[in-house]
Formats: structure tokens, sequence, C-alpha cells
């Protein structure tokens, strides 16, 4: 057992390592111009190491003795999910409609009379 | 197998509610990085992320990261094994690799600071020192931790107090490792990528 977790940590380790060179290679090839093919990956691949994090470093498993772990975690990672892409979704909303550019305050000015 | 007191710490009630505690950091480090997800495009006119960053010392720090979360790991192998010296020697080769990386951290927001891109130039650059200066807050908690940690270890022995610390504090610092790759992702990648 402590050679099957010793393994583990060997296993996430490397395979970590290679995600993350893995994007790194992919961001620093890029033009410097967004590309959201790119940006996706990127976001897969740190989604991955999560999972691979969750499962060799912190044991995660569906065993009996994790499981408790394992719901609360899913529960907050549901949380989570919905708090970042609420307010993500929201913020940009509120820029869009809020913040006009320049532009058009200057023609919203002259539309006024008296300005 | 059973009586095997590391076992019984990540056995215990305390390590789920660390568990638990640990969960409610990550709502925090969410928020944090939906604030930057935010702010992220409003510069004032200054820097923008793809200017500032040097990909090369994030990815260092990356690889600084994972090394010390795999021998905070090895250090857990270490007390399955009851080898007391063992642990101490991995706790110490992570308290090394941590304060490399604290050490980098520090000079890069000093750097910041220097050529004149502080927290208070732009909503970006305010978000992006929250985020990682939390990261780096927690590192510091984890250094101090660690020393804590060795004390007990040495005066006390592999008691199951000390071993309930030990699996804690590796918990800790794995989920450090896990809010770090995301900083390197959104931050750093996807910042040099323009998004």
């Amino acid at each position: 057992m402590i050679k099957e977790r010793y393994h583990n940590y060997l296993i996430g380790f490397v395979s970590c390592i290679f995600l993350s060179f893995g994007a790194y290679s992919i961001a620093t090839s890029s033009s410097g111009k967004t590309n959201y093919y790119e940006i996706f990956v990127i976001g897969v691949l740190a989604l991955s190491q999560l999972v691979i994090q969750g499962i060799y470093f912190l044991h995660l498993s569906l065993q009996k003795k994790d499981r408790y772990r394992l719901i609360i975690a899913s529960l907050i990672m549901l949380i989570i999910i919905i708090l970042v892409t609420g307010s993500v979704w929201i913020m940009n909303n509120l820029n869009s409609h809020m913040m006009p550019s320049s532009n058009d305050m200057v023609k919203y000015n002259q539309s006024q009379d008296g300005l | 197998m059973d009586n095997n007191l590391a076992i019984k710490a990540e056995n215990s009630k305390t390590y789920l509610g660390f568990w638990i505690y640990i969960l409610t950091d990550c709502v925090v480090f969410a928020s944090l990085f939906a604030v930057y997800a935010t702010l992220h495009s409003n510069t004032n006119g200054g820097a923008s992320a793809q200017m500032l960053f040097s990909m090369p010392l994030a990815l260092t720090q990356t690889l600084i990261l994972l090394s010390s979360s795999l021998t905070s790991g090895l250090a857990i192998i270490s007390a399955l094994n009851k080898n007391k010296n063992k642990i101490l020697f991995w706790t110490l080769a992570t308290f090394i690799l941590g304060t490399i990386f604290l050490f980098l951290e520090i000079r890069e927001f000093n750097h910041l600071v220097a050529i004149g891109d502080s927290w208070r130039e732009s909503g970006f650059l305010s978000s992006y020192f929250v985020l990682v200066g939390t990261h780096g807050l927690h590192i510091i908690i984890g250094l101090i931790w660690m020393i804590v940690l060795s004390f007990i270890i040495i005066i006390k022995g592999l008691t199951i107090k000390s071993m309930k610390g030990l699996v804690m504090f590796n918990l800790f610092w794995h989920f450090l490792d896990i809010v770090w790759i995301f900083i390197f992702s959104v931050v750093y990648l996807m910042g040099h990528m323009g998004l």
C-alpha cells in the first residue's frame, strides 16, 4: 500500500510536469493574438492537472472511506463554477451596458440640446 | 496497517474538518479569480499582462512548487514507514523549495513596483497583486507551519497529534500547488496570449 502510494506520487508528479510544459509551449508559441481555441486547450490542461492532483496527490477515490471528502469537494466545485461563471457573465454584461466608448459619449452629448 | 498513526490521522475527523476548511479557502480564491477575470482588461492605459510577465520565471515557479508538492508527499510516505529522520528531511526540502518560490514571487513584485507598475496603477494590477499576493500569504503561513511542525516532530516524536499536523500540512501544500496551477494558466499563460 505504501509502495502503491509512492508510485501514485511519482505518476502524478511526472504527468503534471508534462501538462505544465505542454500548456507553456502552447502559450509561448502562440502568435500573441487572442486565439480562443488555444485558450480553451490551456484551460482543459489546467483542469486535467486538477483531476490528476486530486487522484494521485490528494488520493480521492470512490472508495467508501474517501466518499465524504469526494462529495464535499464536488459540492464546493459546483459552488465555485456558479460563483465564477456567474460573476464573469454579469460583470461583462454590465461593462458593455454601462461603459459606452468615448466616441459614443461625444455623439450622445452632441445629440443633447445646449451641449 | 490500520494501527499506523499516519493512516489513523488521515481517517480522523480532524482531517475531514481540515478538508472542509481547504474547500472554503477554494471559494476565497475563486472569488479573487472572478475579480481578476472581470478587471484584467482594465489597464487604465498602462501595461497589460502581455507586456508585463516573464514566462520562463512563471514556469520556473510552477516547477519549483510542483517539486515541493512531491517532497511534501514523500514526507507522508516516510511517515507511513515511521521514519522520523526522513520526514524531517523531506519537510526541510519542501521548506527550501517553498522559500525559493516565495523569494521569486517577492522579487517579481519588487520588480513590478520598481518599474512603476504597482497595485495603484490600474484595476488589472490591483486584482493581480491581490490574487497572487493572497497565494503568497498562504505560502508564508505554510512555511511557518513547517517550522512549527518540525519542532513538534523533533520534540514529541511520531505521536498521533504530530501525524495529524503532518497530513493536514500536506493537504494544505497540495492545495496551494493546485491554486498556483490555475494562477499560472489563467494569469500568466492566458495573459501572455492576450486574453
